[in-house]
């Protein structure tokens, strides 16, 4: 019997960039090119098999990251364990890159410094149009100690890989609600197995 | 009161000063008879009145003379209709429009060729450009926008293709526009056309005055302004004025609903010519969705609901399943939604709901596809709960069909309530409760036929008590959209305007008949009830008089499926 462990993700980054498709693609396997936009936050969830004995349930906040909900989003990213932060590569940087590393800093400031952040360029599929180079997001996620992935929602490239690196990432026991003051935003390397607690579910 | 008002009734000539019809509308429906009847409500004393009934005796009847004149009757009256207003039932808050501030009206009036003065006087025909040059002329002070010719881009509303279709516009009070619905229809930009409504309002505004309305030959421009944002609207159906203001009321208020009065005014603090499209960014749709359904609509205009039609014990059973445990300090209002109507709705005690909040959370789920497959917590302003701050909505459908809505004050109340939702959930499932709301959904609508009354082609009869309308399907020919349904509801507009003196007129009604070469219309106020009805222009008026009882008698007995009553309160 397999352990199930549940963790919060948080989907983040400038609206029309595919959030809402990345999401889609990796819960339900669906691809729309007619996609409304999120309004509010929608809640998933999706559970992924990490070995025969480990399980992880993610729930999903896919938020709207419309500019009036602002000062809303730390309801959905202060207890998350971890963070996909989407931009589009065929976009020029300043725009929902610039958007995507803004975001970067405000969970930085202000989620628990455990949190697992993942920055993804989507749109791949359109890679003939790319307007941000690739590593352009692989050497900002370097320095900032974030994972990186570039993905399609539409093609599916990429996105369930992007879901299973986080999952390894995640330590197979929930982390602590709140984190340390002071404590500053170092990223997760290499947790520790540690696993006891854990739910069976 | 006394004789007057009898003798006016009897008097079949029709009465221009009770009516106030823009002259234009005649000729639009190509009127061959039309007589009105008014009677106030004075009539109570009528010596005429027939209440032999007992059973009957609590239900306003009408009674036909034999001149085939109308005269109303009432149980036992007092007051007329519109000071016996219960202000709150069942939680929904009583008011004719979802205007916030009524006071206002003195100081707001039409162009100044006004024929009439007084506050009411509303009506001018005066084409938009004439206006225009002619307030061009007075003023020289004021100039128009920059790019020219302003004149001739009103004219433009002329073109076919734009017939019968309204638009409606929303700009800055700096004159940047934020929405236009039909974009397409027209051949001049948006900033244009806002810049030639910002230079009408921006002339009043100087004399401390507020524009409202505009005729030209067939079309009509309503103006509704809030500031930071000027809202109007172009219609060549030939309602009356309120029922263009009360549809950008209702566009102010949805925008509020996205973006709150706090949010716009600091915005627009922060700089005049702010980009407010920008705020509004993934709901443009909801706007489009609600004026749609503005266009046939009676439940905005009327300020009423129409709940699902099903069996009351069915919707008890529900309710019963969905009062919240008391530790949800924060929970506003709790909804089961079926089909876009409301099987039940259940509030805390010290708050009541007003319809038109309500509306734009119905105008929401009913425009986002999205919304049914996935569980959703939103951040919406309900204007009449409170315009300047959020509450959250947990929205989660259990079919394609039924819908939760759980709103709170609390923005971290997501997890308890859908760990609460599992469980309503399961409660509902196993008395099948579900199901069988699932099931009275197809039984919702109903025919004319139904009530088995010649000559009846349509009605909508509201419950003043209750605050809801119930009203048969339109059928042939009006089950299309086209230009005898827009006939019909333009005239039960016009008799709603007319029997509550919305346009000046010098007092509310109690009955008034019509007839054109298409149809006959009644409209008829009781206290219990305000009852329109659209009949065959052939038949007599005891006819239409039997219909009129025969519908407020199957109303009464029907009243229990087609109305929500007695929703718990927590
Ligand atoms: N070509 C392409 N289009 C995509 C991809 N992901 C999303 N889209 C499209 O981009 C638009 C916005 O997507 P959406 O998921 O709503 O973005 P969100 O606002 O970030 O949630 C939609 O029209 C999608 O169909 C992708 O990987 N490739
Ligand atoms: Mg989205």
């Amino acid at each position: 019997m397999s352990r199930t462990t549940s963790f919060k993700l948080v989907l983040l980054g400038e609206s029309a960039v595919g959030k809402s498709s990345l999401v889609l693609r990796f819960v339900r396997n669906e691809f729309s090119d007619f996609r409304e936009s999120t309004i509010g936050a929608a809640f998933l969830t999706q559970t992924v098999n990490l070995d025969e004995n480990t399980a992880i349930k993610f729930e999903i906040w896919d938020t709207a990251g419309q500019e009036r909900y602002k000062s809303l989003a730390p309801i959905y990213f202060r207890n998350s364990n971890a963070a996909v932060i989407v931009y589009d590569i065929t976009q020029p940087p300043e725009t929902s890159f610039e958007k995507a590393k803004s975001w970067v800093r405000e969970l930085q400031r202000q989620a628990d410094p455990s949190i697992v952040i993942m920055l993804v360029g989507n749109k791949a599929d359109l890679a003939a149009n790319r307007k941000t180079p690739k590593e352009m997001g692989e050497q900002y996620a370097q320095e900032e100690g974030l994972l990186f992935a570039e993905a399609s929602a539409k093609s599916g490239t990429g996105v369930e890989e992007l879901f299973m690196e986080i999952a390894r990432k995640l330590p197979t026991n929930p982390l602590p609600q709140r984190a340390a003051p002071g404590a500053k935003g170092v990223k997760v390397q290499g947790q520790g197995e540690q696993g006891q607690s854990a739910c069976t579910c | 009161m006394s004789a007057p008002e009898a003798d006016a009734a009897r008097d079949n000539a029709p009465s221009a000063a009770q009516l106030a019809l823009p002259p234009t509308l005649s000729r639009a429906t190509s009127t061959s008879a039309l007589s009105v009847v008014s009677v106030e409500s004075s009539l109570q004393s009528s010596p005429r009145r027939l209440l032999s009934s007992r059973t009957l005796a609590a239900l306003p009847q009408l009674v036909a003379h034999d001149g085939g004149l109308v005269k109303a009757a009432e149980g036992s009256a007092t007051g007329t209709p519109s000071s016996s207003r219960p202000s709150s039932l069942f939680g929904l808050a009583v008011g004719g429009s979802p205007r916030s501030t009524p006071s206002r009206k003195g100081k707001e009036r039409a162009l100044p060729t006004d024929l009439e003065g007084g506050e009411g006087a509303a009506n001018v025909e005066v084409g938009a450009a004439e206006a225009l040059r002619r307030m061009k002329r007075g003023k020289g002070g004021i100039s128009g926008p920059k790019d020219g010719g302003p004149e001739a881009d009103i004219v433009a509303y002329d073109h076919d293709r734009i017939r019968n279709t309204r638009q409606y516009f929303v700009l800055t009070d700096a004159g940047k526009p934020v929405f236009q619905s039909h974009p397409e229809l027209n051949e001049n930009s948006a900033t244009d056309l806002s810049g030639v409504a910002q230079t009408l309002i921006s002339i009043f505004a100087g004399e401390n005055d507020k524009i409202r309305c505009i005729n030209r030959g067939r079309h009509r421009i309503a103006f509704v302004l809030r500031s930071p944002l000027y809202f109007f609207c172009v219609s060549d159906w030939g309602e009356p004025e309120h029922i263009l203001r009360i549809h950008l009321d209702y566009v102010h208020l949805q925008i509020l609903s996205v973006v709150t009065s706090t949010q716009l005014s600091k915005a627009f603090q922060r700089r005049s010519n702010f980009d407010l499209s920008r705020l509004l960014e993934g709901t443009e749709n909801f706007l489009h969705h609600l004026i749609e359904g503005a266009q046939y609509d009676f439940n905005f205009i009327t300020s009423t609901l129409q709940p699902l039609r099903m069996n009351p014990v069915l919707r008890e059973a529900a309710a019963a399943s969905l009062i919240p445990p008391a530790k949800f300090r924060d929970l506003l209002y709790v909804l089961l939604i079926a089909d876009g109507h409301i099987v039940t709705l259940l509030r805390p005690k010290k708050h009541s709901i007003h319809p038109s909040d309500l509306h734009l959370l119905l105008n929401m789920l009913a425009s986002s596809q999205s919304l049914r497959s996935t569980e959703t917590w939103i951040p919406i302003c309900l204007p009449k709960f409170n315009p300047a701050g959020f509450v959250h909505a947990y929205i989660s459908y259990v079919s394609a069909s039924l819908g939760l809505v759980f709103v709170s004050a609390d923005r971290e109340a997501f997890e308890e309530l859908r760990a609460w939702r599992a469980s309503v959930v399961q409660t509902l499932e196993k008395e099948k409760t579900l199901l069988k709301i699932e099931q009275s959904i197809p039984q919702h609508s109903y025919d004319v036929s139904t009530l088995a009354c010649p000559g009846l082609l349509h009605f909508i009869y509201k419950s003043r008590q209750l605050v809801q309308i119930t009203m048969p399907e339109w059928a042939e020919p009006y089950h299309t959209d086209g230009q005898d349904r827009r006939r019909v509801i333009t005239m039960y507009h016009r008799l709603h305007d007319a029997v509550h003196a919305r346009s000046g007129q010098s007092a509310p009604l109690k009955l008034m008949y019509m007839r054109t070469e298409h149809e006959a219309y009644l409209a008829w106020v009781t206290r219990p009830f305000e009852l329109y009805m659209t009949l065959s222009p052939t038949l007599s008026k005891s006819a239409a008089v039997a219909a009129a009882n025969t519908i407020a008698k199957w109303v009464a007995a029907e009243e229990g499926r087609i109305f929500l009553k007695d929703a718990p309160v927590f």
